[in-house]
């Protein structure tokens, strides 16, 4: 690719039916001319003419029907932590977001064993086994057992894990790369009248030791660089140009960086990545030496894969209903969990990153712990004041009106994850959080009245949403429940354009790139995202099936 | 959707992978520390009981896992040494915040220079129990020494008949080897009845014990002092069960066991009989001890890769709240577990 670069002219430059700058100055184009893998010019070949008499270029018609957007931003995800993906197939009952967009319902039993049917000829390596996961037994038609497993492969070990985790069904492939013998002595494990074990693994122990293929899969050398390449495809798929891991070693520092180094510095690789490393895990590795360390990442940062900011978690989850509220605390009378950082020793731990110049990213997603970063926020502010700190609150899902004012007057921004809004606000109202905070999740109404800058992030794959940015803005402007009718919270539904900003050139902001990345002007780097729609053009409720050609990236184009 | 929740699925394999990742390269760990969960709802009387399981004389180092430290309210005089995250206590135990998450707490622990010997976890009111025993199991060490469920007595009926709290009892019972039927006092007899009789609706081997302040014995509950450090001291320590309701009793054997007939004698015992522990010869393997362990309905058979070949017979202690006819019943069951006799039919 690069010694085609070589010969290729200076000059590439994209004609489309339309180029959407989201620069406000000028948001509409006929052409963007990409040099050196930057913008040259934004405009039409008459405006480009300046440029185009000096320099060589050439015309490239593929996108002449297509829209041509800034690349998509989701800043906040976790591709280290998602090889769990790789290679584990759906087969439950309701729609569920995976890998691929929305994975579809099975509701039958034959439907369950046609797609697992159409999965096992798909694969080409016959001894790798079938993992799928999501089965429930009450509606899919009863247990499954080794014998109708087998219809479906003898040779192939195949893998099911049940929607509530109480069951693995397994094959009798699958039974022998276990191992498990006749004279298994393990609680739990089901056998038929005869005494043949049948394939079930019902009770706590058996599911152990049922699960240890899957460990096994999970802890193949290359997985996590064979899910950071899988996961790459799938951003590019949904119009991902860059994305920022948002919890950097949390598992193991020097592990992950490789397998980020390797695969996303490969040239194959469709996206820029942002590294933002967890606090707690410096903290434990260099102590009070942990800002200086993370100011040392700057050096082994390029274009493609950089080093940025700071995270601090400080409550627990939105789905797993372990984030901090305020009054009246869940429905049943609890609360969830803080962070690992003390709330009041926050702005100590904070504020060496202050000092230096760190962007920091603080995880907030109920109220109470708002407040708490909020607070934090402004001791940070009265110790040393700075303006331009852009001091995240990541997640934002359960807040007050007045948090996000507070936020604007101490010059913060937000990173909301609000698929949340579609995907589980209306379970909430039952479960956890009562209607209305579940209503009103992910305030983005309010944080445009006050002049909050905010992105729209996925956290993909630690939470059940899809990658998906189209998606993001379909629920922020529509606010749909998982009903397909209910409006949740109107007034916080937002216009499109704050919407697309939100997943362009206000997430370029949240990650410190919008100098770089997230609008189409000149000098900026050459990342768009292809569609076949114009947005702006397309029924509010249509815009997340807007089709997705790919991507640019550095003026390289990304098909999907 | 009924109770379960996608969520609860995709939690699990996130976890188990992260643990994978973060552990497994490292070690191959045997399974030495038992692990405890404790769930209930909030109000049930669960935090008196993890208190009184840290400040109880242990002979062994306990790690309680909580939620939030602020609700424990440990006698201070106990403390020894208080940080972010760790409550040292005097008498050897700690209490660990669950803050930084259940993999990391975890891990932390097992990697320090003196891991804890025993692990005892705090659910939250509303995580799927399953879940979280699948992802702490995940770390090798940790086998399960049980699942305890404290329920309160006088709101256990609205519990369980409130749609919106019917499935978070009904899973916490059912993932239960001990239920805690707590605040007996309160309703007295007859309310004790119908509680016991909702929770056996909801799981029908469930063993349950009615106590006022969740005052029950911390070493039966968890069942550490049958822990065999050697398989002889068994029978000593038992005797001095400090609940005085409880019964242990012992049964030795000189003969082998069939494997089989064993694990379902283990999965049949009647709910008063709450754990049984012992070193057992098995006909299939009989140079080798095997380790029979029974929490509620949960039964393991494990072999004992101890160095050292004790001589002996089989012995296995039992715990619980039985009748005498039990107690025969029970040794008489175990006595048709010796391998010489015929086959029981499958099935049955």
């Amino acid at each position: 690719m690069q010694r085609e670069a070589a010969r290729d002219p200076a000059v590439t430059v994209f004609l489309a039916k339309r180029v959407i700058t989201m620069d406000p100055g000028r948001p509409h184009a006929d052409a963007v001319a990409v040099k050196d893998g930057r913008i040259l010019s934004v405009g039409s070949l008459t405006t480009m003419k300046p440029w185009l008499d000096r320099l060589d270029h050439v015309i490239d018609e593929t996108f002449a029907d297509k829209f041509v957007l800034p690349g998509f931003i989701d800043p906040h995800t976790h591709f280290s932590m998602s090889g769990a993906f790789l290679g584990l197939h759906y087969v439950g009952p309701i729609e569920s977001p995976g890998p691929n967009g929305m994975n579809p319902a099975l509701t039958s039993r034959s439907a369950v064993m046609s797609h697992l049917r159409a999965l096992h000829e798909g694969m080409s390596d016959r001894d790798r086994p079938l993992f799928a996961w999501g089965f429930d037994p009450a509606i899919q038609g009863g247990q499954l057992d080794r014998d109708e497993l087998d219809l479906i492969s003898r040779e192939r070990p195949v893998w099911i894990i049940s929607y509530a985790p109480h069951f693995v069904y397994t094959n009798s492939a699958m039974i022998e790369r276990l191992g498990a013998t006749e004279d298994l002595s393990i609680h739990g494990v089901g056998r038929y009248a005869d005494g043949r074990l049948n394939g079930q693994f019902v009770e706590v122990a058996a599911v152990q030791y049922a699960l240890s293929p899957f460990l096994d899969d999970v802890m193949r050398p290359d997985r996590n660089e064979e899910a950071l390449r899988m996961l790459g495809q799938t951003a590019k798929k949904a119009g991902i140009t860059t994305t920022a891991d948002m919890a950097f070693g949390f598992t193991n520092f020097d592990k992950e960086w490789l397998e980020y180094k390797k695969v996303v510095r490969s040239e194959d690789f469709p996206l820029r990545m942002v590294l933002v490393p967890l606090e707690s895990a410096i903290y434990k590795a260099h102590g009070d030496d942990s800002a200086r360390f993370v100011s040392s990442l700057e050096a082994l940062s390029d274009e493609k894969l950089r080093f940025h900011g700071i995270k601090f978690i400080n409550d627990g989850s939105y789905p797993a209903m372990s984030l901090r509220v305020k009054f009246p605390g869940y429905l049943d009378g609890g609360n969830g969990l803080r962070g690992d950082v003390p709330w009041d020793e926050l702005a100590d731990r904070m504020f060496p990153y202050w000092e230096n110049r760190i962007q920091i990213h603080a995880h907030a997603n109920g109220d109470e712990t708002i407040d708490a970063v909020l607070d934090t926020l402004a001791s940070l502010q009265s110790k040393k004041p700075r303006f331009d700190h852009r001091y995240t609150i990541e997640h934002y899902c359960i807040s007050t009106t007045d948090q996000a004012r507070r936020l604007k007057a101490l010059g913060g921004a937000a990173s909301v994850n609000n698929y949340f809004v579609h995907y589980r606000g209306q379970i909430h109202s039952n479960q956890g959080f009562g209607p209305d905070r579940s209503e009103a999740t992910a305030r983005l109404g309010s944080l445009e009245r006050e002049g909050v800058i905010f992105a729209l992030h996925s956290d993909f794959s630690l939470v059940v949403v899809p990658l998906h940015p189209l998606t993001a803005v379909w629920v922020a402007v529509n606010r749909i429940a998982a009903d397909g009718e209910t409006v949740l919270a109107p007034g916080e539904r937002i216009g499109l354009e704050r919407a697309m900003r939100a997943i362009t050139i206000d997430a370029a902001y949240v990650l410190g790139l919008d100098s770089e990345l997230g609008s189409l002007e000149v000098g900026k780097i050459a990342d768009f995202t292809i569609v076949d729609k114009d947005p702006f053009e397309t029924n509010v409720l249509a815009i997340r099936d807007i089709p997705i050609w790919g991507t640019v990236l550095s003026g390289v184009k990304q098909p999907a | 959707m009924s109770g379960a929740d996608v969520f609860d699925a995709w939690q699990l394999l996130i976890g188990i992978s992260h643990v994978a990742n973060a552990v497994r390269p490292q070690r191959s760990a045997s399974k030495t520390i038992p692990f405890t969960l404790i769930s209930g709802f909030l109000g049930s009387g669960k935090t008196t009981l993890l208190k009184s399981i840290l400040e109880a004389p242990f002979a062994q180092r306990i790690a309680v896992l909580v939620n939030d430290f602020g609700a424990i309210n440990i006698d201070a005089a106990l403390i020894r040494e208080r940080t972010a995250s760790t409550i040292e206590l005097s008498n050897g135990c700690a209490c660990c915040s669950l803050a930084a998450g259940l993999t990391n707490t975890l891990t932390d622990l097992l990697a320090s220079p003196r891991p804890p010997e025993a692990i005892i976890m705090e659910a939250s009111g509303i995580a799927e129990p399953v879940g979280i025993l699948h992802v702490a199991l995940a770390h090798s060490e940790l086998f399960l020494n049980g699942v305890i469920t404290v329920v309160d007595a006088e709101n256990i009926e609205m519990q369980a008949s409130d749609p919106r709290l019917k499935s978070t009892i009904e899973r916490q019972i059912k993932a239960a080897d001990i239920v805690i039927l707590n605040k007996a006092d309160l309703v007295g007899p007859s309310g004790i009845e119908v509680a016991r009789r909702r929770i056996r609706q909801i799981s029908s081997e469930a063993r349950i014990l009615d106590c006022v302040y969740a005052n029950i014995s911390p070493q039966v509950l968890l069942g550490i002092e049958l822990g065999l450090a050697g398989a002889n001291t068994s029978a000593e320590t038992a005797q001095e069960a400090p609940h005085s309701a409880f019964k242990t009793w012992t049964v030795t054997s000189e003969r082998p066991f069939n494997d089989r007939r064993l694990c379902e004698f283990a999965g049949s015992l009647p709910v008063s009989t709450l754990r049984a522990k012992g070193f057992v010869r098995l006909a299939r393997d009989p140079p080798r001890w095997h380790l029979l362990q029974v929490v509620g309905r949960r039964w393991s058979l494990a072999p004992e890769d101890c160095d050292i070949v004790q001589e002996g017979p089989s012995e296995i202690v039992f715990i619980g709240l039985p009748t005498d006819a039990e107690i025969e019943a029970v040794t008489t069951r175990l006595r048709a577990c010796e391998a010489s006799l015929p086959p029981l039919n499958y099935g049955t």
